[in-house]
């Protein structure tokens, strides 16, 4: 009898003690993640800005597409000027392919850019099942029904953890903080890099094995998924490989095929003797500095300009 | 299953709601299947071996308390201890032994190929071996009466919430308890939930946070300074530890919700202000093992000093094969032993500048001195081999840059002095504070573990980061 009095006592302290404790975790999840949503889409630069201009502002005719060496690469003006069309660069760092194929499909969704160019590199393949990094783009799974089934990628329970706000915006403090605190000056989405390599500087042996990077099937199919998806809606797209300072061998015979079926040109610029081995043009081993990414957008702009749907998939300046 | 996933805060009250629902006479079975089931999801095949292991510890402890010959004692003790130390090493050793002979060979040109075998380390062998030698040593002890229910038996070696990675109990403690009838107390559900919660905290906010940057760096040691190298093994000394007592924190909380007293494993090590202490706060269940079950039957410190010192070295030593099939983790254990050894030798001279300094003075000063050892320690247990060990201990001893914290990592390295901010701040208050003034500030039960929460969602790493410690 004692024990049956203990336990529904246990009990009920338990149900009333531990709903009150629940609500105040419910509580405590609203007010501060309505906080964190608010500062989060008021920020006026950095990578959540870009982001979400991305996905719900930007009407840009021209968009480049990928990584850090799409961001460091591609400079929007040059294309502006060269082509008379509008232009914003989408370049993530740290990121890979699948986040930019959430990205491409969300503003899909939205608008047809006219022109899409995509950096192929290996960072873009990199980890063959990385959704991890997908994590960027929960603040908007409730406001952006596309992105949900790339979100939930992450885990069968996903779509219910998104049901915190706090867990929403996991991780995005010090980011938030770092740009309220000092704005991130960016040129449409282009993220210059100053620095140059010192003169003395000596790019390891270059990889010119001619074995193709690893990207595997399913990622190839994947992109091409979204390029077919883009082509359909009337964008013209363009796939281009950046060099390093090193000039590395940086070729995919799957994406050069992929390339082919879909007749999209590949512009190889892994070789390109104006850029690779020189000091001056890389700020660090795999990114161009500002002057090495204003030939290669001057460059690329041109080919642009003059290219025709009959002209075969090249690879150039080998 | 590990603690930090969905299906455990599904597993977890589900076990704890039917154990208070179900009448004491077959908790047990509640309790065994959840733990069969708990390591059945690692690897199936494995849990033959433990089934294995219990058989043998059950039988050999029966057949020792039923005969009162000392021969036959004896006999029974070496089967279950030759027999399980047997299958550990054939799991965990017998690779490396092979690997470290290969290279015998290759070194004097031998041309002849040592067996190698390709299969996983089960999880938690070494901490459920442990636990049923000491079972067989203290029935031959006579310290421990042999158990007769076998399912209660195999419910001590196999207990999921300390099973894969500790605390490493003793029978005495452990099985008397599974024998008391447990009720329903708001109390133990509430304090172990809260121990849990901690547990949590330190590894999805702190461990795996520090991981990200750590695993870069010691994944190529070679292409960092010495600068970048030491920040890392810093980072990794409080990886380990919240990635370690973590799991303990939420084993002894699991456990507590049912009732059952898991002993201490951790008590804020890094605050130890000598080596001996260190040993007394950190993996205590597995260094109180050794010293009962090696240390005291080598003569422990009753033995001449060279004796004495031998043994430590040997107890050391064993503890770093312990850790890991790797001679990186007998260095490691080596090095500790040194260690103690040095402070032992040196304790005149130790005393003499401690009696010259202030009190306060000299336990800053002794922490962070020990601190610092167990630091370069450290380097040795990280390092995926002994050159990587060596290059990043010189490295780090000529102490030049550039740090390494391009982009990603910077954040995460912001993050990770945060999550470090935190834990200090409140291991600080339970080392000192809850003695002090501070203990008067009086902060809402419920305030504080909500904010916990809050920091955990907030601030934690949720890709499901693996426990250092079942490697071991």
């Amino acid at each position: 009898m004692l024990n049956y009095n203990q336990t529904s006592i246990a009990i009920r302290q338990l149900l009333i003690k531990g709903g009150r404790f629940v609500l105040l975790l419910v509580v405590l999840d609203l007010l501060i993640g309505w906080g964190l949503q608010k500062w989060y889409f008021s920020q006026s630069s950095g990578k959540y800005h870009r982001i979400t201009y991305a996905l719900q502002e930007t009407e840009a005719e021209i968009l480049f597409v990928g990584t850090s060496h799409t961001v460091r690469h591609f400079i929007p003006s040059i294309f502006t000027d060269s082509l008379g069309m509008s232009a914003y660069n989408l370049g993530a760092r740290g990121q890979h392919l699948y986040y930019c194929d959430a990205m491409l499909e969300g503003i899909l969704a939205r608008y047809t850019p006219r022109k899409i160019v995509i950096n192929i590199d290996r960072d873009l393949f990199y980890g063959q099942a990385n959704f991890d990094k997908l994590s960027d783009l929960k603040p908007y799974y409730w406001n952006t029904p596309v992105l949900r089934s790339h979100l939930q990628q992450r885990g069968s329970m996903e779509r219910f953890l998104l049901l915190s706000k706090l867990y929403t915006y996991n991780s995005t403090l010090v980011h938030l903080l770092r740009y309220s605190a000092k704005a991130q000056k960016d040129f449409n989405g282009y993220l210059p890099l100053d620095a140059s390599m010192p003169d003395n500087y000596q790019p390891l042996v270059a990889d010119t094995s001619g074995d193709d990077f690893i990207a595997s099937e399913i990622q190839v199919a994947l992109l091409e998924q979204r390029i077919v998806q883009a082509k359909r809606a009337g964008a013209e797209v363009y796939l281009v490989i950046s060099p390093i300072i090193s000039g590395d061998w940086i070729r995919n015979r799957r994406i050069e095929a992929m390339a082919k079926r879909q007749s999209v040109p590949l512009w190889n610029y892994a070789q390109d003797q104006r850029l690779v081995g020189k000091n001056q043009y890389f700020g660090d081993e795999i990114h161009l500095n500002h002057a090495g990414a204003e030939i290669l957008s001057k460059d690329l702009a041109h080919q642009i300009k003059y290219y025709s749907p009959a002209m075969p998939v090249l690879n150039v300046n080998e | 299953m590990l603690f930090n996933s969905l299906a455990y805060l599904a597993f977890f009250p589900a076990v704890v709601g039917l154990f208070f629902i179900l009448p004491h006479r077959i908790r047990w079975m509640l309790l065994l299947a959840a733990s069969y089931y708990f390591y059945l999801s690692w690897k199936a095949e494995y849990l033959i071996l433990i089934i294995f292991s219990t058989l043998v510890a059950y039988f050999s402890a029966i057949q020792m308390e039923r005969s009162d010959q000392a021969s036959t004692r004896k006999l029974y003790l070496s089967l279950s201890v030759i027999t399980n130390l047997g299958v550990l090493f054939f799991f965990k050793y017998f690779n490396f032994v092979s690997q470290s002979v290969q290279s015998m060979l290759d070194q004097f040109t031998i041309s002849a190929e040592t067996p190698y075998f390709d299969f996983l380390l089960p999880v938690g062998i070494s901490f459920y071996t442990f636990q049923t030698l000491s079972y067989t040593i203290d029935i031959y002890r006579g310290q421990q009466k042999a158990e007769k229910h076998i399912g209660i038996f195999a419910l001590y070696v196999s207990f999921f919430p300390q099973l894969v990675a500790g605390p490493i109990e003793r029978p005495g403690n452990l099985i008397p308890q599974f024998k008391q009838v447990q009720t329903l107390k708001y109390e133990q559900i509430s304090s172990g939930i809260k121990l849990m919660l901690w547990g949590f905290f330190k590894k999805l906010v702190v461990a795996d946070r520090l991981a990200l940057y750590v695993n870069e760096i010691y994944g190529d040691p070679q292409n960092f300074s010495g600068l970048t190298l030491l920040l890392a093994t810093i980072l990794f000394s409080f990886q380990i530890y919240c990635d370690f007592s973590a799991y303990s924190d939420i084993a002894i909380g699991t456990a507590r919700c049912m009732g059952y007293d898991l002993m201490e494993n951790f008590r804020r090590p890094y605050f130890a202000p000598n080596i001996a202490d260190f040993w007394r706060r950190w993996h205590i269940s597995l260094s109180t093992w050794f010293r009962d079950y090696l240390y005291i039957p080598l003569g422990g410190n009753r033995v001449a000093v060279p004796r004495w010192h031998l043994n430590l070295m040997i107890v050391f030593v064993i503890s770093g094969l312990w850790h890991g099939a790797n001679w990186t983790f007998v260095l490691w254990g080596a090095l500790h032993a040194c260690y103690l050894v040095g402070s032992l030798v040196l304790t005149p001279i130790r005393e003499r500048f401690a009696a010259a300094l202030p009190n306060a003075l000299n336990q800053i000063l002794s922490i962070i001195f020990t601190y610092v050892l167990v630091l370069l320690a450290w380097v040795f247990f990280r390092a995926e081999s002994i050159d990587d060990a060596f290059y990043a201990v010189g490295q780090i001893i000529k102490l030049q840059g550039p740090l390494y914290y391009k982009g990603f990592f910077l954040i995460h390295l912001v993050y990770s002095f945060l999550a470090i901010g935190l834990l200090m701040a409140v291991e600080f208050y339970q080392e000192w504070g809850e003695k002090s003034r501070l203990a008067k500030i009086q902060i809402p039960a419920s305030l504080t573990y909500a904010s916990l929460i809050v920091a955990i969602v907030l601030l934690g790493v949720f890709d499901g980061g693996q426990f250092i410690y079942f490697q071991f």
